[in-house]
């Protein structure tokens, strides 16, 4: 019997409407009541109401350069009926029962098994009937008491229209807090949020419209039934008698949904955080021009302001042995304090005695921060020594001291033991979204294991990245990650001047993702705990579009945009609430690209170049559904031959630092320079060093070789009918056009036959129940007028397997039975050029076809075993696996080389000039110089494909040396030669040509002696080549690693550590022992307890790339106590992973 | 038509064949032309390590005299080369001398002219151990202005003068950004792009730098330089003997490096290699014998009379396989004294 949609797509068939809104139990038809419901019967609804009309026609467009989402809208008008009771459901608006929600919940509370709302009072709301939150309903099991309402299983999303990936369950839940009381970063009132036992509100509900198609006055069931739209409600009214819904399409989602809307944000301390050891120092001059030093002063672990330091310090320095009060050095009186100067407070430290006397102070500490948190200024590092010193000017009278430069520092900023800043956090609000896994990859490099880092804009100032060790804590902060540098050079300076005037912090989502991981999440995510779908519903923001209507279909449909497999990428930056298609929408113009309402969901539709060999419809004469003739338009509407696109955006200024011109100079030309110039500002895309994810580079590349060479010149659309059995071509289909009345680009005279176009827009109604508006259907074309794109031609590859099947007997392959009315049957195999579903690579072949037999991965292209035959015949399955191309002169005949059972065959066309008319339907490789092909014809062209697919590149295959029969005047451009040339690139930049360095040390192995066996010395350090390249995505790079060594005895085991680091052990380390790095770095760790030398089990180290000099990495061999190692047997750099 | 086209730092994704080589695609330039950039990628920012060895922060080479030519390492460049990339991890020199410019040369030659890189000068002195603070890190190139030639066997080496020493040296080749596509072991992307013919010479340009680059950029397997005058790597025995150890044959325990050429052949199989020695006889007459052995079978054999040819190259097929520990063993006949100087070996096809 079918579904609605094949019998649409397939005949005239009766049709009626089902409209189902979010929490309502009746349906809506225009058809009979009892029929919609026996329609609906295996589902949540079991009531209907009569007299829906609608108006309004359905209508996509995909224009070139555009942004904007296009949203379908429909107005749904319900007659009354003898109750009236939909009037009355829309407009009433108090519930009999309400209560005050007392507990917020997530999706995550809410989604699966049953669960309790809690109220102030549920004991009004009746045993078993639903309950409603918002546009939520709930469906309720047992007896609401006290302040505790049952939800049944599955009960959240109850009667909702659209379900989540679990489908028949039709739920989808969301979350529903109360107001947290806070007004830090962002200010939200209180209002309470009521439970009801009846729903409040309508607007911004979800509807389903389906169309059954009507056999003997029975509807096809809800699961035949075709999803015609989905939209929410935007508008009610009456008009009359009638109530009329006016809808959004689900598309409106997008452009309402606001990411970060409850964004992370905080105050930095004001103080300082000391840790266990920090200390600091006074030194001061004798009259006899020594020094006499002061003990350290140690505050301990812990935060303090300054006032409460410097009381401290003064105490310390008072009570000192050598220089306090009763000191053996000097005798002095000392006090530490903030003093009031006339440019301002200024912390001071002060020697005090009865006489005067003259003297100069110098203070250290431990880190410099701490004296650049007193307001110094020029801070001296100590040579080879741990410790930072600033000295006073030699003053002489009763009080000597030392004052800071600039007022002191507020806030905190410690520096952790690799040089890096901590701040403390006193107040927060927001939630913060931990999306570390999907952090830029150079980013995700500072990444340990467990760790949660984020970028964070500080006194709205400076982008840094930090880890997040607690809510009030965050540490590392760096800023040498590719965007930050937009907003500031480094952080030291930088940081301390930013958050002594504006202490704020707000945290920065910034990913790096695929292009369909990062829309899919953006589109699905409800509230990030994966109850919409258990891989995309992630993060705490996004459209929470049902996952009923996205789908396989949706995710086919990204990745049929993302060129080269399931691997590129875009990032997202979002530093502040906005609009979701704000945030992506420049990345949808720049890959031309939309999402359209496609076969009941929500897909991704792109321009492509159209071909006619692989159009997805046929539109000719037949199918048109009125007697109109095409119209035929030229237009330079979408005419861009010069595309500016602003890049390098500062999040925090929001201006573009930096831009990028794609130009078509030949059409800049033809438009005599003038106009067809577009901008367009690309809020995610960074260039150069800055270059992250999906670059700006990349997308350049695509735009002038997909886009600008189709729109860079005037645009030809032809307007025409189609049927209702066609409603289902949308935006980006590909069409095969023949039509009598328009003109043949190439001749100008009037009728086309098979010619490529794409469609631009659709519109149609199917005319039923719908105020007058009649039955039409309507595209609107583009095709170019060139015409010489064609398909790849066929290859075959020879099986060299020994096979036989009834009186046959293939060896190697091969069956050459001369003499016997000459068998010359070349073993093939079925799919190596085409996926199982398909037909066989055979299929590609037929009888007379010419060919050419060429030696596959010849050792000298130059003489690759060749020659051209004749095919005798085709036969598929001549064995269980295998087809067979039969030949007629066979290898070794006719001056054919001989067959050789080492080698295997490919089996392609032969040149355009030697090959049957019907073979030459496919593409040639035209002469450079005459550009024809063998002076014969036209060249053919490089085309776009619109193969869907997101499958990842197996970059294992192995590749083959080219033939030169692959290449020349009139060569075919085959199946054989593309895949030839993917394998070698796929090899080259994974395995072919990646750096390989095992290293030894040329004598004994290196013993080390030191404390314990997680005490490391460094045995070496150097850095070493990776390539300069950044990576896209969540995409990395390791290096194999196996040391080889032994332990030497006299305890346990021994360790070697290898790391991969950002930068050389640290120079500040006075030794190598126990040594550390500044910035990110990753280590592995070897384990032995063999006191004999053996190579240890490999390991991959995931490399951090040096700072400054992307194209190395640090790499450092520690041993651990009594481990003795030759070297790095094993290192090598691995495939993109 | 020459196309000049600058080669972005980013990494090309790979490319599925699934989707774009099958019968009924068309032919498509996000295959084609991200082929032509894969292959420039690899050409330009891919490039070989020619040399990489840390040296011993605990007991680091001293030098036995104030001028010592050391650290001997053979290499074939790829096409497309620029420049060779010296990268020095320098310690202090272990004593003053006279007007004390310690300082590290490299040189290269190719059998008839040599070539010098730039002086790396670093003063300091300080005997026995150092740390981390007196390692000087620097960079010096030897170019194609200087005559650095593609596709072409070297040999080189390290003068350390005035008792310099080394923490650590890499070698590695460089190239252009700038990639010109008449330039060999470059492709053209430009050649495919939307309703671009498609020409005989994109093919061939397209089909012959992968070739060529599969050929001759390929890594450099492993870089052996003894480190001092005359100490390592003399072969006096008729017995192969290990060039690290006294073992006289493979074992897990004997000193090896670990060789991975898994996905490193073609579909015909088996990965071409080159082999290159330097050494010098320094008694005796006859033969120096070099044995590669792997995982206890021999991988191949070459022998050589160093006085005729002090550095030799030879090719060899490998089989490609999964990481294997493969010994190097040395011999001589009878009477004979060989100090071998360096052993390189990459993958490269003629």
């Amino acid at each position: 019997m079918g579904t609605t949609r094949s019998a649409i797509r397939s005949e005239n068939c009766t049709l009626a409407y089902v409209l189902c809104i979010e929490g309502y139990e009746y349906l809506l038809t225009d058809g009979l009541p009892s029929a919609a419901v026996t329609a609906w019967a295996a589902t949540s609804w079991s009531k209907a109401l009569p007299g829906l009309t609608i108006t309004g026609s359905f209508k996509q467009t995909l224009a070139p350069w555009s942004n904007e989402v296009q949203i379908p809208r429909f107005k749904f008008t319900v007659q009354p009926d003898a109750t009236d009771q939909f009037g009355i459901d829309m407009f009433r608006a108090k519930p009999e029962v309400r209560s005050e929600l007392s507990v917020g919940f997530d999706s995550g509370d809410s989604g699966g098994g049953g669960f309790n709302i809690t109220v102030k009072d549920a004991g009004s709301f009746a045993t078993g009937a639903p309950v409603m939150i918002g546009n939520e309903t709930f469906n309720v099991t047992g007896n609401p008491a006290g302040t505790t309402i049952p939800v049944a299983v599955n009960g959240s999303g109850f009667m909702a229209p659209f379900g989540t990936s679990a489908g028949s369950a039709n739920t989808l839940p969301g979350p529903h807090s109360i107001a947290s009381n806070e007004a830090i970063g962002t200010y939200e009132n209180s209002p309470p949020v009521y439970v009801s036992s009846s729903p409040t509100k309508w607007v911004g509900k979800k509807v389903g419209l389906w169309v059954h198609r009507v056999k003997n006055g029975v509807l096809d069931t809800k699961a035949e039934a075709e999803l015609w739209f989905a939209g929410t409600i935007a508008r009610i009214s009456e008009d009359g008698l009638v109530t009329s819904v006016e809808c959004d399409g689900i598309q409106q989602s997008l452009v309402d949904a606001t990411l970060m809307q409850d964004q992370w944000s905080g105050t930095i301390g004001r103080g300082y955080t000391f840790e266990s050891d920090d200390w600091v120092s006074a030194q001061i001059s004798t009259p006899a021009g020594d020094w006499e030093t002061s003990a350290n002063f140690e505050p301990g672990a812990g935060f303090q302001t300054i006032e409460e330091f410097a009381s401290e310090f003064a105490l310390h320095l008072d009570t000192d042995a050598t220089i306090g009060a009763g000191g053996s050095g000097l005798s002095l009186r000392w006090s530490s304090h903030i003093t009031s100067m006339s440019d301002g407070p200024r912390f001071t430290l002060e020697s005090q005695e009865a006489t005067s006397h003259t003297a100069t102070i110098i203070i250290k500490a431990s880190k410099k921060t701490l004296l650049e948190f007193l307001g110094f200024e020029d801070v001296i590092k100590i040579h080879r020594e741990a410790g930072h010193y600033v000295k006073g000017e030699k003053q002489t009278g009763t009080t000597v001291g030392i004052s800071a430069s600039i007022a002191p520092r507020s806030s905190d900023l410690a520096k952790d033991s690799n040089g890096e800043y901590t701040l403390t956090i006193n107040s927060t609000s927001g939630t913060f979204a931990d999306h570390t896994s999907i952090l830029p990859p150079e980013a995700r490099e500072h990444v340990g294991t467990g760790e949660v880092w984020s970028y964070y804009i500080i006194g709205g100032k400076l982008l840094v990245l930090g880890r997040r060790d607690s809510d009030t804590k965050i540490s590392g902060i760096t800023g040498l990650t590719p965007v930050s540098r937009i907003t500031n050079k480094g952080v030291n300076q930088e940081l301390i001047d930013t958050v002594n005037e504006d202490s704020s912090i707000r945290q920065v989502f910034f990913s790096s993702d695929t292009f369909t991981n990062t829309v899919a999440k953006l589109f699905a995510s409800i509230d990030g705990n994966g109850e919409n779908e258990s891989t995309y519903d992630t993060l705490p923001f996004g459209a929470g579009i049902p996952w009923e209507l996205l789908g396989q279909n949706f995710l086919d449909s990204l990745a049929a945009l993302e060129q080269s497999g399931a691997e590129d990428s875009i990032s997202l930056i979002i530093e502040k609430p906005t609009r979701l298609w704000d945030a992506i929408r420049s990345d949808f113009a720049l890959r031309m690209a939309a999402p359209i309402w496609k076969d009941g969901g929500i897909q991704v539709a792109q321009l492509t170049v159209p071909n006619a060999s692989t159009a997805d419809f046929t539109l000719d004469e037949t199918n048109k559904s009125d007697n109109s003739r095409t119209r035929a338009v030229q237009t330079s509407d979408y005419l861009v031959h010069t595309l500016k696109v602003d890049i390098n955006r500062n999040p925090i200024t929001e201006k573009y630092l930096d831009h990028f011109v794609a130009r078509d100079k030949t059409g800049y030309e033809s438009a005599g320079g003038a106009g067809a110039t577009k901008t367009i500002k690309s809020r995610n895309s960074y260039a150069g060093s800055l270059a992250t994810g999906s670059s700006t580079e990349l997308l350049a590349d695509l735009i002038t070789a997909r886009f600008l060479p189709v729109f860079a010149k005037e645009l030809r659309t032809w307007r025409r009918s189609i049927p209702h059995t066609l409603f289902h071509i949308t935006p980006g289909s590909t069409v095969r056009v023949s039509d009598d009345s328009v003109r043949d680009p190439t001749t100008g005279q009037r009728s086309v036959s098979n010619r490529p176009a794409i469609v631009l827009s659709v519109s149609h109604s199917l005319g039923i129940s719908s105020n007058g508006q009649d039955y039409f259907g309507e595209v609107d074309l583009l095709y170019t007028e060139d015409d010489r794109l064609f398909e790849l031609a066929s290859s075959a590859e020879h099986a060299t397997v020994t096979a036989t099947a009834t009186g046959r007997n293939w060896t190697a392959g091969y069956d050459d039975e001369v003499g016997t009315a000459g068998t010359f049957s070349l073993l093939v195999h079925a799919n190596k050029f085409s996926d199982s579903s398909e037909p066989n690579d055979s299929a590609g072949f037929a009888e007379d076809d010419i060919v050419r037999i060429t030696e596959l991965d010849p050792a000298d292209p130059a003489t690759a075993d060749s020659f051209i035959d004749t095919v005798r015949g085709v036969n598929e399955a001549v064995t269980t696996v295998y087809d067979e191309i039969v030949l007629t002169d066979g290898f070794g005949n006719s001056g054919n080389p001989a067959f050789d059972s080492t080698k295997t065959y490919l089996v392609n066309y032969a040149e355009y000039d030697q090959v049957l008319a019907s073979q030459q339907l496919v593409a040639y490789q035209a002469d450079a110089a005459s550009a024809t092909i063998q002076g014969l014809i036209e060249p053919n062209l490089v085309g776009d494909s619109t193969k869907l697919g997101g499958a990842a590149a197996d970059i294992t295959i192995l590749p083959s040396r080219h033939s030169d029969e692959e290449f020349g005047d009139g060569v075919p451009v085959s199946a054989s030669f593309v895949r030839g040339q993917v394998r070698m690139a796929n090899n080259l930049i994974n395995y072919k040509t990646a750096p390989h360095s095992p290293m030894m040390n040329l004598g004994a192995g290196t013993i080390v002696s030191s404390a314990s066996a997680t005490t490391y010395v460094v045995v070496g350090t150097f850095p070493w080549p990776i390539g300069n390249e950044n990576w896209s995505g969540t995409k990395k790079r390791t290096i194999n690693v196996a040391p080889m060594f032994k332990y030497g005895g006299g305890g346990a085991s021994a360790n070697v550590r290898v790391t991969s680091s950002a930068n050389p052990p640290n120079g500040e380390d006075s030794t190598w022992t126990d040594t550390t790095w500044k910035g990110p770095k990753n280590q592995i760790v070897f384990n032995t307890t063999s006191t004999s030398y053996a190579v240890a089990t490999s390991q991959e180290l995931d490399v951090v790339r040096a700072e400054g000099m992307p194209e190395y990495t640090w790499i450092t061999v520690e041993g651990g106590d009594l481990s003795q190692t030759l070297g790095l047997a094993e290192f090598y750099l691995g495939p993109i992973q | 038509m020459t196309t000049t086209v600058i080669v972005p730092p980013i990494r090309p994704n790979s490319i599925p064949e699934d989707r774009f080589a099958q019968n009924g695609d068309v032919p498509d330039q996000a295959a084609l032309r991200r082929c032509a950039w894969a292959y420039n990628h690899a050409s330009v920012h891919q490039r070989k390590v020619v040399f990489a060895r840390y040296y011993d922060t605990q007991g680091t080479y001293t030098p036995a005299t104030a001028a010592e030519t050391t650290v001997y390492f053979s290499f074939r460049t790829g096409s497309n080369i620029e420049d060779l990339v010296f990268f020095f991890g320098l310690a202090p020199a272990t004593q003053t001398n006279g007007t004390n410019k310690a300082h590290c040369q490299a040189k290269i030659f190719d059998g008839t002219t040599t070539i010098s890189a730039p002086e790396v000068y670093y003063p300091r002195v300080q005997s026995g151990a150092f740390q981390p603070s007196e390692v000087a890190w620097s960079r010096v190139r030897i170019t194609t202005a200087d005559g650095l030639a593609p596709n072409t066997d070297y040999c080189g080496f390290v003068n350390q003068l005035h008792y310099s020493r080394l923490a650590a040296l890499v070698i590695h080749e460089g190239a252009d950004t700038t990639a010109v596509s008449s330039v060999t072991g470059v492709a053209d992307p430009m050649a495919f792009e939307v309703n671009k013919p498609i020409t005989d010479a994109a093919c061939q340009n397209l089909a012959e730098t992968g070739t060529e680059l599969w050929q001759h950029n390929a890594r450099q397997i492993l870089s052996i330089g003894r480190d001092d005058s005359t100490s390592r790597f003399t072969v006096n025995s008729t017995t192969y003997t290990n060039i690290h150890s006294s073992d006289t044959a493979w074992s897990a325990s004997s000193p090896g490096y670990v060789i991975n050429t898994q996905y490193h052949d073609t579909q015909k199989g088996d990965v071409p290699v080159e082999l290159a020695i330097r050494c010098t006889r320094t008694g005796g007459a006859g033969d120096l014998n070099v044995r590669f052995v792997q995982d206890g079978a021999t991988l191949f054999t070459q022998s050589l009379t160093a006085s005729v040819t002090p550095h030799a190259t030879a090719t060899f097929t490998i089989p490609a396989h999964t990481s294997r520990k493969t010994d190097i063993l040395m011999s001589c006949d009878s009477g004979a004294t060989f100090v071998v100087d360096c052993i390189g070996l990459w993958e490269y096809e003629a």
